[in-house]
């Protein structure tokens, strides 16, 4: 998404930032709008929930990621639109906010492209997105806003002789109301009941397409390591004993945490590949996969995580998985994630070797815990361990690289109370 | 025990933190002498949640030590009911 400091019709000190039904995923081509918790006029800070979205991802809370105002509002709910479809308009607080925004992989540049064929040009002097660019080669003469355009093509209006209320003239989707009849808002909303009685189904489609691509795409290879867990286990055993049920921490997030340092040391695995180029994550958001107890799978990401306590990352865990029981993950969520963690240990696995999440370079997983007997010293001990296997892109990484991450991993588990 | 719970809003507690965690489950899909981990499906961390659940509702805080004496919904409600006589 970007946008044009400019707007000479308006205050020209002001700046507008489109927002966009986000790509949460290469595989996301479309979304639903389901609910506005914003009005126009009113003030917004990066981060605040502006929308409630329907997804191939199920409920999501959509996120601003600017501060200002929102400026106009473009798009009634309930209505389904492809991915890069400006939603609203948001007078931005301060115009340089844009250059520190945090990078997130674009993930978008499939869908938007294809979402773009049924957007057309907007106004010159609002923001254009990325979309709109690509767009302009099925420019006309009348302004309209994509929303508008969109419901021109499917629907084959006449815009002639409409006077439109937007920037320069432009036709905006409250223009049409007398033209829209009933017939469209019945179609909008029996296809977002459609969507959210097939959530489950389109949730299922959306893995296929990504993890097809992924092994298509990706040269994958694959190593393991046994882990000695039997220190973590015994301090995770002192923490948890008398602890209230808010402070139990629990061995993944133990895992997390020893993950976020080896990733800090071996930065190779942590970012993008794209556009034939390795490109390394400034952060460390780990993305963990959570089943859902419908079926399918989402995938949120804890932010920053080689800056957090070990009880930070356990919130963090639990507060993820509780939203993806009830449908409150945020979009920023589902599309930061810099690697990500399978544990698929309770589930009763001994390892699980994931296919990679494009673009990222690396997914991890840990198996379930096992009793052993082991040499140490010479003395057969009963040992705790588990298996951490890695999956990675052989584009980015060798798998003497991949070697020195997993070992350096399991040091940290040796001593988990300095993690 | 306390006037303030009976016996049925009890029951009816517990239901609501299980539903927190895994929102299909109605109360005939319980058997109140099964392992509730089981009976629901619950992983370790729905588990907690479940047990934080609990902790807003009727303030008792339960720890590790104790997970052997609430591991099905009639021993959850006999100890809540110890907790709060």
């Amino acid at each position: 998404m970007t946008f044009t400091p400019t707007n000479k019709s308006k205050d020209s000190a002001t700046a507008f930032e489109d927002i966009t039904m986000p790509s949460l995923g290469a595989d996301m081509t479309k979304g639903t709008l389901t609910q506005w918790l914003v009005k126009e006029g009113e003030q917004v800070n990066s981060g605040d929930i502006i929308a409630v979205l329907e997804t191939q991802k199920g409920a999501i809370d959509m996120e601003v990621y600017s501060a200002g105002t929102i400026a106009e509002i473009l798009v009634q709910p309930v209505i389904e639109v492809p991915v890069g479809t400006v939603l609203a308009r948001l007078a931005l607080a301060e115009p340089s906010q844009k250059t520190s925004r945090k990078k997130v992989p674009k993930a978008t540049a499939t869908p938007v492209a294809v979402a773009s064929e049924e957007l057309a040009e907007i106004d010159d002097a609002t923001a254009v997105s990325e979309a709109v660019i690509v767009a302009n080669a099925k420019m006309t003469d009348i302004k309209a806003s994509p929303i508008v355009r969109r419901l021109v093509n499917e629907q084959q209006i006449d815009l002639t002789g409409i006077q439109g209320s937007g920037p320069q003239g432009a036709i905006l989707l409250n223009d049409l109301t007398a033209l829209l009849t009933t017939k469209t808002a019945t179609k909008a909303k029996s296809e977002n009941h459609k969507v959210v009685d097939n959530v489950e189904e389109n949730m299922r489609s959306a893995i296929a397409v990504a993890m097809a691509k992924s092994k298509q795409e990706i040269p994958h290879f694959y190593l393991s390591l046994e882990l000695d867990i039997t220190s973590a286990q015994q301090w995770l055993e002192q923490q948890n004993k008398t602890t209230p049920p808010e402070q139990y921490v629990l061995l993944l997030a133990l895992l997390l945490k020893a993950t976020s340092k080896a990733l800090v040391k071996y930065p190779k695995l942590n970012g993008f590949y794209q556009g034939n180029a390795f490109e390394q994550a400034s952060a460390i958001h780990i993305g963990n996969v959570i089943s859902l107890r419908q079926g399918g799978l989402v995938v949120p990401a804890i932010h920053n995580v080689d800056q957090l306590s070990v009880s930070e990352i356990m919130q963090g865990l639990r507060d993820i998985t509780a939203r993806s029981r009830n449908g409150h993950l945020r979009s920023s969520e589902l599309t930061d994630a810099t690697i990500t963690v399978t544990n698929m240990g309770e589930r009763g696995a001994d390892s699980v070797f994931g296919i990679i999440y494009p673009p990222q370079v690396a997914i991890l997983g840990f198996g379930k815990i096992r009793a052993q007997l082991q040499l140490v010293n010479n003395e057969v001990r009963e040992r705790e361990v588990l298996t951490a296997s890695l999956s990675a892109d052989h584009r980015v990484i060798d798998g003497m690289l991949a070697a020195k991450f997993i070992n350096y991993l399991a040091k940290q588990l040796q001593k988990p109370e300095r993690l | 025990m306390n006037n303030a719970y009976t016996q049925q809003n009890m029951q009816q507690i517990i239901l609501a933190a299980i539903q927190e965690v895994a929102p299909e489950i109605e109360q005939d899909d319980i058997d109140m002498d099964e392992d509730i981990r089981e009976e629901c499906d619950l992983d370790s961390m729905d588990f907690l949640n479940y047990l934080i659940a609990l902790k807003k509702s009727t303030a008792v805080s339960i720890p590790e030590s104790d997970y052997s004496q609430v591991n099905t919904c009639n021993k959850m409600l006999s100890y809540l009911s110890e907790k709060l006589a």
